[in-house]
């Protein structure tokens, strides 16, 4: 067995350009204006390339979205990141394409709550491991969210089956994986730093056990995670048929390990980490919401489970 | 042993939670989604008003003071009662629990007519002005300064972290009035009126509500030496005193456990489908919070039998803390294909179980004080 488990310099360049435009878009809290979607930050994931990755007229795989999901992890950047892969997954280039080009947003998941459904132009319902495209048979009702995203309750008309959506699903379990254990890596590593220069009691509160153990111990399931993640990514590049398994596994361990994160980082920065401006709370938020959906997590654990045989 | 509540504490239970279920549905429950905005305080003010009345506001304040000398489990039934459906008294629960108390231990009785009587009417707010940029878990390095001229101190530095301060009449104000004495030994508390001039408050939009905290700025502020609670530079021992039975005094948990059950209700009544780690996470969850409910009980039994404050209060605010975040991870796990939506009760359990071992003291300072006063460990 050989195993590489970094990126490519390709890889690595498209996740520095992901990085570069998030930071030019308003890093962190810049995400939390009135606007949930910045245009010129959705555009400018477009002209990446980022939106069409996976497609057949995009190019790049799995290992390309794992890349720079990690990326738009780190910033907690907005946007229905994991259902465009898995739309990409799905549909014809020529229905993808106003999707990649970023002029439309791709609604991915279980009727009747959709996510950024009342912006959505394009509609794919998935129940278990079969996808439809669809269209709302009326206007979806605004709800929002968690992690403050334009989502909507709506009834799906079914327009044409899309098949077998195994492959795409562990594409998208992959692609949150690799936001979650992106934005955990970042706080982690903000959390460190902060626990370096703040200082209480005569003394940096990274000194004081109780700060730097369970930030040592959160480092090491996002390590784990991250691993995991681009473990899945490569496999489904490969066609291996572990692989939606793998995908399962990777959400799973990034769940537990940016909740665990998201939970360390607010204990390090105290007010500051629930202050709208500040630098934890918006991803903390995101984190908690990309936990759930827009795949169910249970849904990983039942494939997990279905893995060993119970 | 007696481990049951007394006819009295069960028929003024009943008597409460008949009046909270006239008196809040629809008028409360949507205000609740936007801790420290303008209709949550607005409603906040009447509703004290309207407990005030009933005698419920200060019930186990002395009757010269407005109170009914009801016992601390009479109000721990209050707190409950009150906190299972989101705090409608907003704030006030502060001046009621301990500033109030403290004023009662330590005021002239100038200071006692003056602040006392609007408390017991439920027509004041009160903010703490405690945290400073560099000075959070490390109170007691505070540096706002106050420095006599005449008749009054002259108050100069900044607060932050201060909920309410945009809404508030009063601060409980600690401030430095020696600064060459051991740190905890410099500290006094002046109650601030809002107004004074030289005051300058900006609110600090944060994610449990939309003004949840305000930084309190102040420039040469005039605080009369009158306004000075108890003796010069004894503060730290003022406070500390005040909020001695404070870990307890808001019971967390009767939130957590309600918003557990609320969910859990919801859940089935939209016949969910509910997964087996969604169902082992509510039963974690609902243990939790009695276990919560249990050590806070143990603290209330201390006070009631006007025992001294015991690290009994310390162990149940970190079986409080428990017990939220558990609570929050339960929602998550129940919402199943649900998201949390903006506003629902669960998604402010989330955000509150975040804020749960930071606000009121943090979580690693707590289990400091178990280890060295419960399990008699080493500091250090």
């Amino acid at each position: 067995m050989s195993l590489d488990l970094s990126y490519s310099a390709e890889q690595s360049e498209l996740a520095r350009s992901v990085d570069g435009l998030c930071r030019r878009g308003g890093t962190g809290a810049g995400f939390t204006d009135s606007d949930p979607l910045p245009e010129q930050y959705w555009r400018g994931l477009a002209e990446l390339g980022v939106l069409g990755l996976g497609t057949a007229a995009g190019g790049g795989g799995a290992l390309e979205i794992a890349a720079s999901m990690e990326q738009l992890g780190a910033h907690g950047a907005p946007g229905p990141l994991v259902g465009t892969f898995i739309a990409g997954a799905l549909l014809d280039p020529s229905e993808m394409e106003p999707i990649s080009d970023g002029r439309q947003l791709a609604s991915v998941g279980q009727p009747p709550l959709m996510p950024w459904a009342t912006r959505a132009g394009l509609f794919v319902e998935i129940v278990a491991s079969e996808a439809w495209l669809g269209r709302p048979v009326s206007s979806p009702e605004p709800v929002d969210t968690t992690a403050g995203e334009p989502w909507g309750r709506a009834e799906l008309e079914r327009l044409r089956p899309l098949g077998d959506a195994t492959t795409a699903i562990a594409l998208g379990q992959t692609a949150a994986a690799a936001y979650l254990a992106g934005a955990a890596q970042n706080l982690v590593e903000i959390a460190s730093e902060y626990a370096k220069d703040r200082v209480q009691f005569n003394r940096p509160i990274a000194s004081f056990q109780a700060i730097s153990h369970p930030l040592a111990s959160c480092s090491v399931s996002v390590a784990a995670s991250r691993i995991m993640a681009r473990g899945a990514a490569s496999a489904i590049d490969d066609g291996d048929p572990d692989a939606p398994d793998a995908a399962a596994r990777a959400r799973l361990s990034a769940v537990a390990s940016a909740t665990a994160a998201a939970y360390q980082a607010h204990q390090t920065f105290g007010a500051i980490g629930f202050t709208i401006e500040g630098p934890v709370a918006h991803v903390s938020l995101r984190i908690r919401q990309l936990s759930l959906q827009p795949i169910p997590v249970a849904s990983a654990r039942a494939r997990v489970l279905e893995s060993l045989g119970i | 042993m007696e481990f049951d509540w007394t006819e009295e504490d069960l028929s003024y239970r009943s008597e409460l939670q008949d009046f909270l279920a006239e008196e809040l549905p629809g008028r409360w429950e949507g205000a609740t989604a936007v801790l420290g905005s303008a209709d949550n305080a607005e409603y906040s003010r009447r509703f004290a008003g309207l407990l005030a009345e009933k005698g419920w506001l200060t019930p186990h304040w002395p009757t010269e003071w407005g109170g009914t000398a009801a016992t601390p489990w009479m109000l721990a039934v209050l707190g409950e009662e009150l906190w299972s459906r989101g705090e409608p008294r907003g704030p006030q629960y502060m001046n009621v629990n301990w500033i109030g108390p403290s004023i009662m231990a330590h005021g002239t009785p100038e200071q006692c007519q003056r602040y006392l009587p609007p408390i017991a009417a439920g027509d004041v707010i009160w903010c703490q002005g405690f945290s400073e940029p560099e000075a959070g878990t490390d109170l007691a390095s505070l540096r706002t300064r106050a420095v006599l001229d005449g008749d009054d101190y002259v108050v100069n530095g900044s607060k932050i972290w201060t909920s309410y301060g945009d809404i508030a009449d009063h601060c409980y104000l600690l401030v430095r009035t020696d600064a060459q004495a051991e740190r905890h030994r410099g500290i006094s508390v002046l109650l601030m009126a809002m107004d004074s001039p030289g005051l300058v408050v900006r609110p600090i939009p944060g994610m449990v509500g939309e003004h949840s905290f305000t930084e309190l700025f102040l420039t040469d502020v005039r605080v009369p030496v009158a306004n000075r609670l108890g003796p010069e530079n004894e503060g730290w021992s003022v406070v500390r005193e005040a909020l001695s039975f404070e870990r307890v005094g808001a019971p967390r948990w009767a939130r957590a456990a309600y918003v557990l059950d609320e969910t859990v209700r919801g859940a089935l009544e939209q016949g969910r489908s509910i997964d087996p780690v969604a169902v082992e996470a509510v039963g974690v969850a609902k243990t939790a919070c009695e276990a919560a409910r249990m050590l806070c009980y143990r603290v209330i039994d201390e006070r009631a039998r006007d025992l001294p404050p015991s690290p009994h209060a310390n162990v149940a605010r970190v079986a409080m803390v428990q017990a939220e975040r558990l609570v929050a991870d339960a929602c998550a796990a129940l919402e199943g294909n649900e998201i949390m939506r903006y506003g629902s009760d669960s998604d402010l359990q989330m955000r509150k179980s975040l804020a749960a071992g930071v606000a009121a003291g943090t979580y690693e300072v707590q289990l400091n004080l178990v280890s060295r006063r419960h399990l008699r460990l080493p500091k250090n």
